[in-house]
């Protein structure tokens, strides 16, 4: 088994879900495995879609990568408004850093 | 006793039926039957990634074991299914491990069987040297095969080669594509962009010889042989990949006398000619939106909205709209991102800069925006996809300004 730690997504109605991430895995594949609604990820994790779109937040954005030019160029067209924290979650991988991190999921993604 | 749904092939398709079911609240049993052993999985990255080893089998599984367990979906793995007693509602299951059949009944059953690779009749085309791609087995082969082999050719011109082209060529393989056709993406790039694809292989190393076609392929020691051309010119490879386009998977339905043609032939609602079966993905034909003939359009967006579709009509909720199929390609450092598919326009106009590869093609048919090709311009291609299935009007001087937004002109 993979070393796993913990992450915690905000849902739109502002209920919470703890879920355990394997290192490795991506944030939206995380999200996808542990029945967390509201990441549809149309295109798999492909950077082709923009339906993964998370709200981040200052504390994590410390230890999350910098955001490439692709991402920086889905994130001006996601469904939901764009945040100074917003990321695409296929783009994010699971580091053990990220431990106790927490996404928030926007209303709509499409 | 109900039976539910029984979802046969764990395909794109076939998968997202089963998930957008229990999404919706459809509660009675659900059943998915797989040709293969393990989790379902996206075959999207096996041309592309888990070739070159950057994407892990792991992170292809669509879900993992645990969501089919507590969503209740009965995944059946290594079954075969034969046929179809539409009278009876049933239908005989194959297991591939001990050979018994079983007969499981279904309240609706959806046919997600989709394609398999196309074989050319020509004598060595069972050589181990020699594969398609089109499962993880095949891409395995590959990977196996490239650790030795450096020579290698490719049959065909479609996504698929092009893209497994791209993947060796980075990892330095010699690389030379075969096509029939005079050009690669003949039917589905325009001229303009096939030549622009093509001038980037080449820069990497990889030949192309068009209009050419194997006539046969013969082992000459070990894993190497001889590819011979019908123009007489023989070339040496220690692996032959085929990709030389798909056969719809339609024999099942076809047998149990549903209505086919190049595929299932389904409405709009993904019912085939029997009310209590739909179909969608790959083998499915069907009316594209702004279209009238049936196609398959053979994409995973395609496939995603039939199976949303399906599961909506299934579980008594409003069908969703038809939208313009969308799909991608990502080969030699560029993403090429495609809305809309016809070729049928009258105009053309370059939106971006050709020369630093970070362009979108806009065409137009009487007026309106009927196809948007992205290079490396992935927010263009998400604006675009609105723009051809509403079929805008936008003035060219408009969408040809970078610095008007395409998301502005919807």
């Amino acid at each position: 088994m993979s070393k796993s730690i913990t992450i915690c997504f905000e849902l739109s109605d502002g209920s919470r879900k703890e879920v355990e991430a394997e290192l490795g895995q991506s944030v939206m594949q995380t999200a996808i495995f542990n029945n967390v609604e509201g990441i549809d990820a149309e295109c798999g994790g492909s950077c082709m879609c923009a339906t993964c779109h998370v709200y981040s937040n200052d504390s994590n954005a410390l230890i999350l990568p910098e955001i490439e030019e692709e991402e920086e160029e889905m994130l001006s067209e996601t469904a939901a408004e764009r945040k100074p924290f917003s990321r695409l979650s296929c783009q994010l991988l699971v580091t053990e850093e990220l431990d106790g991190a927490v996404f928030q999921i926007p209303e709509v993604q499409s | 006793m109900t039976h539910g749904v029984v979802i046969v092939g764990a395909s794109h398709a076939g998968v997202q039926v089963a998930i957008s079911l229990r999404d919706l609240g459809y509660e009675r049993p659900i059943t998915l039957i797989s040709g293969e052993q393990g989790l379902p999985y996206q075959k999207p990255p096996l041309s592309k990634g888990f070739l070159s080893g950057g994407i892990d089998y792991s992170r292809m599984a669509f879900r993992n074991a645990d969501y089919f367990i507590g969503k209740s979906i009965k995944l059946l793995q290594n079954r075969w299914v034969l046929s179809i007693d539409r009278d009876a509602k049933s239908v005989v299951v194959k297991s591939g491990l001990n050979g018994k059949s079983d007969v499981i009944g279904y309240d609706h059953l959806v046919l997600t069987t989709g394609a398999s690779a196309k074989n050319p009749t020509i004598p060595g085309v069972d050589l181990p040297a020699v594969v398609t791609i089109r499962e993880v087995s095949d891409s395995l082969s590959v990977k196996s095969a490239i650790e030795t082999a450096s020579r290698i050719v490719v049959y065909g011109a479609g996504f698929v080669s092009l893209e497994v082209a791209s993947t060796l060529a980075k990892m330095g393989k010699n690389v030379i594509v075969v096509a029939r056709s005079g050009r690669v993406l003949t039917r589905i790039l325009p001229k303009e962009l096939s030549d622009f694809l093509v001038n980037r292989h080449k820069a990497t190393g990889t030949d192309f010889i068009f209009n050419s076609t194997i006539e046969s392929i013969s082992a000459v020691s070990g894993n190497t042989t001889n590819v011979h051309l019908d123009s007489g010119k023989r070339l040496t490879a220690d692996l032959v990949v085929l990709g030389i386009g798909t056969t719809v998977n339609d024999q099942l339905a076809n047998d149990a006398g549903l209505q086919c043609d190049d595929g299932i032939l389904v409405d709009r609602a993904c019912l085939t000619s029997d009310p209590f079966i739909s179909a969608a993905g790959d083998c499915a034909s069907w009316v594209q939106v702004h279209d009238s003939q049936p196609t398959r359009a053979e994409c995973v967006q395609t496939a995603v909205d039939q199976a949303k579709i399906i599961a909506a009509r299934l579980a008594g909720k409003p069908l969703p709209e038809q939208v313009s199929p969308w799909f991608w390609t990502d080969q030699v450092g560029i993403k090429l991102q495609i809305a809309g598919n016809t070729l049928d326009y009258d105009d053309m106009v370059v939106r971006g800069d050709v020369a630093s590869d970070k362009f979108s093609l806009i065409y137009y048919r009487s007026g309106a925006i009927v196809r948007v090709d992205s290079v490396n311009s992935p927010a263009d291609h998400l604006a675009a996809r609105k723009l051809v299935t509403n079929q805008s009007v936008v003035s060219k001087d408009l969408v040809v300004d970078s610095d008007t937004k395409l998301k502005t002109l919807n």
